[in-house]
């Protein structure tokens, strides 16, 4: 048994070789220029609840409306066009998010005017009005493609060379699901990410620990672990062919190596206290300030630690897709006791009051899309940036009902309602376009031409198209899916 | 084979009742005890389960003779498996992370953070064992010095008596102490001793049932 310890000990030099050498492939083949066609980066930005189209890019004014009075719709004052775009914004101030007694101010078009070239509204109906459903059927295209979520797809296609290249921020919603395919690579499908700000601390097994060993004496003390000591106790033997042990052994492998390769615990940490971490021997993201300031609150609100982690993840490509999103938790300001970042349960609170919960939360995700997309332009990327590659798929479970109680009613709830719309952000996508349009009578949007995006009355686009068309857009190869073309959505 | 395979399980209940009571009935007799070999059948159903950051840290604990709290601080300031990595390592986090089930396959991250949990505690215990050998737990100087083969098989019965709740075979036991052999430098009994402890704790017999 010693002798067969040695030479596994001795083997270890060319193991740890083999896996610095899988890491420096990895470095180089992220130096190297990006090949024809790829990666491209997929970021799924949830809006938790609901995030009903005519409330934003596609918003009607009271007059145009055929039923002011019963169909929802705004004050004419308070929705502007965008120019050189088919869009919309809507500006209102509210004396309250439904019964919280907070006032603020909602403006969409600082946002929809300066992105408004990459911004693409694409309408739909849904299958389900059950939130869970819902979710997972937005990013699988209601299992259009073996039950595949997108962020899978795209993983399998670009992310072979990422140490984690699927990475869920927000693991309480339906967005990141794990799909059916089991027939995809391993590293395809999610990282689940709890506490984004805490997180980096588990890439690394040693790095802030104190006393803890060097990594040349760990390296011996794992290989002695996991060549000698599992695969010949009693327990290794009885249960050597457990799943689960067989999985937890893999990870242990060539995924393990390919993120503690990395150094990934000196990019990514979130935390801002330098004199802490020095004295764990750890310092904080090289970016921390640029993401400081794009996401300001990322200490005391969820959905702005995700967003900074995400730009991380993708900028340091580590990931090829993130999802990320508002969750259905409550957020409120430790420092005021009305300041809410996040409603409860999100778009969903339009059941309590729907104008002014659709105004807050489309701000919030603006805000945050705002915040990546001007990140990553910053980021070069071959002879343009990684925005130039970057999608943002604004994935919701489906729109709201567009009843009115009246003509001047501010203040009322929403229901579900399978018909809706999404919109995708992304210099890929045919910016500027709407593609579908709503009906003036009832509030519901109707569908498009796939081939040319023209309007197209009285029919509806199905999840599958907006599934196969944010794949179009992002290059990737669904030949064989059975799929539809949809060559509306990609850029020409 | 059933009789003999009760034997080995009365013994190692033996063991574990010992290694919950105190210092002094922990105290090896002289010279290592040896595991009688037992011939091995793979099981026609081999299903596992994982044992979890919170139980990890509890018998880490109990088998290390540290507190609960002083297990893996991350920072100094936040615990390692009820907030850090609590769901990386199998827990749920439903009210602040709305994450009402555990992950349902361990993720890439999961064997990196449970080495860290190992990690952290073993590197504590060592460092008290070495830094005081008065009250050493389990690094116990024996034959005049902690660095001595002697010693290190003491130990090594000892973290298998805590961590694994049985004392090792023969085989393991050396492979363990041989890992002495392999370290080059400065301070190699210390270092010896967390590679150790690290490599016992962090076994698929410790993480897994």
């Amino acid at each position: 048994m010693k002798l067969a310890r040695r030479r596994l000990l001795q083997t270890l030099g060319a193991t740890a070789a083999t896996g610095l050498a899988l890491g420096s492939d990895r470095a180089q083949l992220q130096a190297q220029e990006p090949a024809t066609g790829g990666p491209y980066f997929l970021i799924v930005l949830g809006g938790t609840g609901g995030a009903n189209i005519v409330d934003s890019l596609l918003a009607i004014r009271q007059s145009e409306c055929t039923n002011p009075a019963s169909v929802y719709c705004f004050p004419d004052q308070v929705v502007s066009d965008v120019a050189g775009t088919d869009f919309r914004a809507v500006d209102a101030g509210f004396g309250s998010l439904g019964a919280i007694p907070m006032s603020f101010e909602a403006n969409q078009s600082a946002f929809v005017n300066k992105h408004g070239q990459s911004l693409m509204a694409v309408t739909h109906t849904g299958t389900s009005v059950n939130h869970a459903v819902a979710q997972r059927r937005a990013v699988t295209g209601n299992e259009a493609w073996l039950g595949r979520t997108l962020q899978e797809v795209v993983a399998a296609t670009y992310g072979e060379g990422f140490a984690l290249p699927n990475v869920h921020l927000n693991a309480e919603f339906g967005f990141a699901e794990r799909g059916l395919d089991e027939t995809l690579p391993a590293y395809a499908f999610g990282e689940t990410v709890a506490n984004p700000v805490l997180w980096p601390l588990a890439l690394d097994p040693r790095k802030g620990i104190v006393g803890a060993p060097n990594a040349d004496d760990l390296a011996l003390a794992r290989a002695l672990r996991n060549d000698v000591l599992d695969p010949n106790s009693q327990f290794g033997k009885v249960f050597a062919k457990a799943a689960r042990l067989q999985h937890w052994r893999h990870q242990r492998g060539a995924p393990q190596a390919g993120v503690e390769a990395q150094n990934l615990i000196d990019k990514l940490l979130l935390i801002d206290d330098q004199a802490l971490l020095a004295q764990y021997g750890l310092k904080p993201a090289d970016d921390i300030a640029a993401v400081r300031q794009a996401f300001p609150d990322l200490e005391s609100d969820p959905l702005d630690a995700q967003a900074a982690l995400a730009f991380l993840l993708l900028k340091n490509q580590v990931s090829c897709t993130v999802t990320l999103g508002p969750s259905f938790q409550a957020t409120v300001d430790d420092a005021s006791a009305v300041d809410v970042r996040n409603p409860p349960i999100a778009f969903d609170f339009s059941h309590q009051d729907h104008p002014s919960t659709q105004a807050f939360m489309w701000q919030r995700l603006f805000r945050i899309a705002d915040g990546l997309a001007t990140l990553l332009e910053g980021v070069p990327f071959g002879e343009g940036s990684m925005w130039d590659r970057t999608m943002i798929y604004f994935a919701t479970e489906f729109g709201r009902t567009r009843s009115k109680p009246g003509l001047n009613a501010t203040s009322f709830g929403s229901g579900h309602e399978l018909n809706n719309g999404s919109v995708i952000m992304s210099p890929l996508v045919q910016g500027g376009r709407a593609l579908g349009g709503v009906d003036l009578d009832t509030g519901l949007t109707y569908g498009f031409d796939r081939q040319t995006g023209d309007p197209a009355p009285g029919t509806t686009m199905a999840e599958s198209d907006i599934f196969a068309g944010i794949l179009g857009a992002l290059k990737v190869d669904t030949a064989g899916s059975g799929l539809p073309d949809v060559p509306s959505m990609r850029k020409s | 084979m059933f009789l003999d395979h009760r034997l080995y399980l009365l013994a190692g209940l033996a063991v574990g009742l010992c290694a919950c009571g105190s210092d002094d009935e922990l105290t090896p007799t002289p010279g290592p005890v040896t595991q009688p070999p037992a011939q091995t059948v793979a099981s026609r159903n081999p299903v596992v389960k994982f044992k979890g950051g919170a139980a990890f840290s509890e018998d880490l604990a109990r088998a290390l003779r540290i507190e609960r709290e002083e297990v893996c601080l991350e920072l100094g300031q936040f615990d390692c498996t009820s907030e850090v990595h609590r769901v990386t390592l199998g827990g749920v986090d439903p009210y602040e992370g709305g994450v009402y089930e555990p992950l349902p396959r361990a993720t890439i991250t999961a064997p990196i953070a449970l080495d860290r949990v190992a990690l952290s505690a073993c590197s504590l215990r060592a460092d008290r064992d070495f830094d005081d050998p008065g009250a050493a737990a389990i690094f116990i100087a024996s034959g005049g010095g902690q660095d001595t083969a002697e010693a290190r098989a003491i130990a090594v019965d000892r973290l298998y008596q805590g961590l694994l709740l049985r004392i090792p075979s023969a085989d393991e036991r050396d492979a363990v102490v041989g890992l002495y052999d392999d370290l080059t430098g400065d301070d190699r009994a210390r270092r010896w001793a967390k590679l150790a402890c690290f490599a016992v704790a962090t076994t698929t017999e410790a993480a897994f049932y």
